[in-house]
């Protein structure tokens, strides 16, 4: 009797503490939902799905653990930085420090026309010698963005690892005119750097830089662009994305969404993937504690007899774990009902996922609307613009949505703005369609 | 004496000063031009340097790719992954032994920049089996038609034009014959041999003021670094291509012009001037100082004749009184055969002859300082001849010498009578002194157009042949057994050359056989019948 109480209790406390650890473990995961606009389709019909897959980066418990960061800053000095514009970067870029631990890694570039690693990748224990080297910065000269990135990048390069949060911050008021300078081969370089797991955020500073190329540059490397309008936004802007750099709590997550046997993928909205026959991948370069980054697959769903319940796809995800260095996976899948019920298709809309599906499209009809403008085709673009906002405003009462709504406004206030203070518009819309797409 | 002297006092100063700078000059250029030339050197070597780094940074590239593309089959996830985790690798490609693209996909299994990929790609590929490489893995194909070629293994770079500028893919053929290449992310390329070249400390780089620019294949900058900016029009000093694959960019070293200046030693260049320009000192103070010494000696020179010429003078005046007393003592006893008579005829020639000898020196003092003059007037030229002819009479007769005179020169014509008497004088005067032997003298005068010839021949021993021309100059004597022992100053010839041309004539000593023979011309314009 004693013997079987014993291996009882053995079990149940066994059970227990692999529940806790289970559930500590649990804590510390990416949450991933994947989940379809309609998880009632009508039936024997051609239509288009979409699936949604979420993640959201579990909570950074305690106050002092964070996954160390692998920082490399480059700032633009170039001749029209002078004066408020390099006062604050400094400024932005010694309170960031401010912020850093020994366990971090901080390389800071500068360039004008020639380039200056003026921090070489170093652990951040002494920040008043790295402040010192700050103070030091003046402007003047012309612009190599493409060495400056370059050159940040190698140092980036001396600590990547799996264990640190990899990231470079580009600051720039001006056009490149030193080296590669398009917007392609911006993109390119970003293309290359995201196979090394190092992302390019970038931050437009005044009215005189190319968002296209810092856009470009963001997107192909997985990184975030953002607008500031003037010295003293440029605070603000660096400081949030100096705080998302060192709340990443996952890093290479790679989705992969297979879809069952006559589900065609169509495409990934937003970014960048690669098909494969039935299989998509997606790749996420990094998440932040308790955000949700999304990726949203179109797919053609063939006529399907009503009654069925069809699987639609199943979506795997594998990831680098920051806070328990490890390599973890998870799995989920979707399915849909078929039926000849209209209603019963409405009532089972997932709004989250159709504000998200309307936002890309705004999103893509707002870059058309750009590209329209920069031909000088104002009317069109105007045209676009309101029909777009017209879209939006429909949606947003629609799904109730708040975000379609904001949105709305913005693509009214474009078409209003597009024969007027273009350049400042542009930036705007840049920096926000690059947020919308990318999170 | 000054006037003429200053032109080659100058020239003796100013033509070697000039010289010297000149070659100064030249062996500076020489001497910069040879330094410029070393720093030239000196730069190529230092972006040799620099092209080493890259060609060892390409080949670790090759070797990389090498081993990454150790494919034997083209599976499809394999070549998606390699090209997935590899940065630099763009598109990954495998051709069959018989030419066929087999990744990526034909047609529409290939997704958009796979089919960009293709289209950049088409021609190079469509000629892969022509890949050829330096370094062969394996054997040569053998000859021989019915051999199955056996494919040589090997890999390498292939370069081409595109777009922007160069495109670069590897490629590595297997013993299958199989082709698995990877064409680079060009711009990926160009940031990797960003990160590798030197970046610009302004605290930490040498004060070296240069700036190494590394240009495309259209000759725009992909990268600059060294604190100079160099200016709109500057030309980089030197200039290099990188080595294979990249041969189609180059490097580019600017200097600033300070920098350039330094470096080349335009220093040295001045301070080689400062040499030749001391040297040009030294010789000027020298010429200053041989010109004054000159000038002291001419002063002291012209002091001597002044004195000369004044004692001169001063003997002149006695002795003319003694002569106007000694010649009236002679006609009075003129019709006397007594030895009185014989005493004052010794006290007249010879006080004629002081005189003489006091004319010519006189003569001789004012030729020195351009005081001699001739004072043409109407006469007949051969009673001067004869007036002479009478004064030697005596001496010459006592020595054995007859006189012979063939007239011809009787017309009236306008000339110094005092200055043909004075060349006669020296002329017969050397026929007394230096003809012992001899037993005639000739005399014969002629007058054509103007002019009058005299000739003074005598048959003593003549003048040796290597004294012909130097029995002209002033002071000098033959020195010789026959001249030892009688006195002179040796003027005698040189001033009666000198007045004869003063005269529009000249004295010459005539050719001949025996004797000496002395021909005198003078201008003798016609005296005008009124």
């Amino acid at each position: 009797m004693k013997t079987k109480t014993k291996s009882v209790l053995g079990f149940l406390s066994f059970v227990g503490f692999s529940c806790l650890f289970i559930a500590c473990s649990l804590a510390a995961q990416v949450r991933m939902d994947v989940e379809l606009d309609k998880t009632y389709m009508l039936s024997e019909e051609k239509q288009t799905a979409y699936i949604r897959v979420g993640l959201t980066g579990f909570p950074m418990e305690e106050e002092d653990y964070r996954a160390p960061v692998n920082l490399a800053i480059v700032l633009d000095k170039s001749g029209s930085m002078k004066g408020e514009k390099i006062a604050r970067a400094r400024n932005a870029a010694i309170m960031a420090i401010e912020r850093m631990n020994p366990n971090d890694i901080l390389s800071f570039i500068t360039y004008d026309n020639t380039v200056n690693v003026l921090i070489p990748a170093t652990r951040v224990s002494d920040k008043e010698a790295l402040f010192e080297m700050i103070r030091s910065i003046r402007a003047g000269g012309s612009t190599a963005l493409f060495a400056g990135v370059s050159k940040g990048a190698a140092e980036a390069r001396k600590f990547l690892s799996e264990d640190y949060a990899n990231r470079v911050i580009l600051i720039s008021d001006g056009i490149a005119n030193v080296g590669p300078s398009s917007p392609y081969q911006l993109g390119m370089l970003g293309e290359s750097l995201i196979k090394e797991g190092i992302s390019v955020s970038t931050i437009g500073l005044g009215l005189d830089y190319n968002e296209d190329l810092l856009a470009e540059l963001a997107l192909k490397s997985d990184g975030a662009h953002f607008f500031a309008k003037d010295a003293r936004d440029l605070a603000n802007v660096f400081d949030r994305e100096f705080g998302r750099a060192l709340s990443i709590v996952a890093q290479n997550l790679k989705i992969n969404i297979r879809c069952e046997p006559g589900i065609r993928p169509v495409k990934v909205m937003g970014r960048e993937y690669e098909v494969d026959g039935q299989n998509v991948s997606v790749l996420i370069n990094q998440l932040y504690a308790e955000k949700e980054k999304m990726t949203i697959l179109e797919v053609e769903i063939p006529p399907t007899y009503s009654g069925k319940e069809r699987e639609i796809a199943s979506v795997k995800l594998s990831y680098d774990n920051m806070k328990t260095k490890t390599k973890d996976k998870l799995g989920s899948s979707v399915s849909a009902h078929f039926t000849t019920s209209k209603s019963r298709v409405e009532e089972n809309t997932n709004d989250k996922v159709m504000v998200d599906v309307v936002t890309q499209i705004a999103v893509e009809k707002s870059q058309v609307a750009v590209k329209l403008r920069d031909e000088g085709k104002i009317d069109e673009a105007r045209k676009l613009f309101h029909g777009n906002a017209n879209y939006l405003e429909l949606n947003a009462k629609k799904f109730n949505s708040k975000q379609l709504e904001n949105y709305a406004g913005e693509q009214m206030m474009n078409a209003d703005q597009v024969d007027k203070n273009w350049n400042l518009q542009r930036k705007n819309i840049t920096a926000g369609d690059v947020m919308r797409v990318r999170q | 004496m000054n006037k003429k002297l200053l032109p080659v006092f100058l020239i003796l100063v100013f033509v070697p000063m000039g010289l010297l700078l000149w070659v100064g000059a030249r062996m500076g250029e020489y001497e910069q031009d040879r330094i410029r030339v070393k720093f030239e050197r000196f730069l190529q070597d230092r972006l040799g340097d620099i092209d080493d780094s890259l060609k060892d940074f390409m080949r670790s590239r090759e070797h990389a790719l090498q081993a990454l593309l150790q494919v034997s089959s083209p599976e499809p996830d394999v070549l998606e992954q390699i090209q997935r985790s590899n940065p630099l690798v763009g598109h990954v490609f495998f051709i069959d032994p018989k030419g066929r693209i087999i990744y990526p996909p034909p047609g529409e299994n290939a997704d958009e920049a796979q089919r960009d990929f293709l289209l950049r790609t088409k021609e190079i590929l469509k000629h892969a089996n022509l890949f050829y490489s330096s370094v062969q893995e394996g054997v040569s194909p053998p000859s021989g038609d019915n051999i199955k070629p056996q494919f040589s293994r090997g890999h390498g770079w292939y370069v081409w034009f595109w777009g922007e500028g160069i495109n670069v893919l590897f490629w590595r053929r297997d013993s299958r014959g199989n082709i698995i290449g990877a064409e680079l992310n060009r711009i990926r390329l160009i940031s990797e041999i960003i990160a590798r070249l030197p970046e610009t400390n302004p605290q930490k780089q040498s004060s070296f003021g240069g700036m190494i620019s590394l240009d495309d294949s259209k000759g725009e900058a992909l990268y600059k670094w060294g604190r100079h900016t160099p200016g709109e029009n500057e030309k980089p000093v030197v200039k290099r291509h990188l080595s294979y694959p990249l041969n189609s960019w180059t490097l580019s070293y600017y200097i600033s012009p300070q920098q350039m200046k330094i470096s080349t030693g335009k220093g040295l260049w001045v301070s080689l001037l400062g040499v030749f320009i001391t040297l040009g000192i030294i010789l000027f103070a020298l010429a200053i100082y041989f010109y004054r010494e000159h000038s002291r000696e001419l002063r002291e020179a012209e002091k001597r004749m002044s004195f000369v010429n004044q004692v001169s003078h001063e003997l002149k005046t006695p002795l003319t009184n003694i002569r106007m007393y000694a010649e009236l003592l002679e006609k009075q006893l003129e019709h006397e055969l007594s030895r009185e008579k014989n005493h004052v005829n010794v006290i007249c020639s010879e006080s004629q002859r002081l005189s003489r000898m006091i004319q010519n020196i006189l003569s001789f003092s004012k030729k020195q300082s351009s005081q001699l003059t001739i004072h043409p007037e109407a006469g007949v030229v051969d009673e001067t001849i004869h007036c002479a002819l009478e004064h030697f009479e005596q001496s010459l007769e006592q020595k054995g010498i007859k006189i012979q005179f063939r007239k011809g020169a009787g017309n009236k014509v306008r000339f110094d009578s005092d200055v043909l008497e004075q060349i006669l004088y020296n002329l017969l005067g050397n026929v007394e002194k230096y003809a012992p032997g001899a037993n005639l003298a000739e005399i014969s005068s002629s007058q054509t157009n103007g002019n009058t010839t005299i000739i003074v021949k005598d048959n003593g021993p003549g003048i040796p042949k290597g004294e012909r021309d130097k029995i002209f100059q002033p002071f000098y004597r033959i020195s010789n057994k026959l001249t030892d022992g009688i006195t002179g100053t040796g003027i005698g010839l040189a001033i009666s050359r000198d007045l004869a041309r003063l005269h529009g004539g000249d004295l010459v000593l005539l050719k001949a056989e025996k004797g000496a023979a002395f021909q005198v011309t003078l201008e003798t314009p016609p005296e005008e019948e009124t």
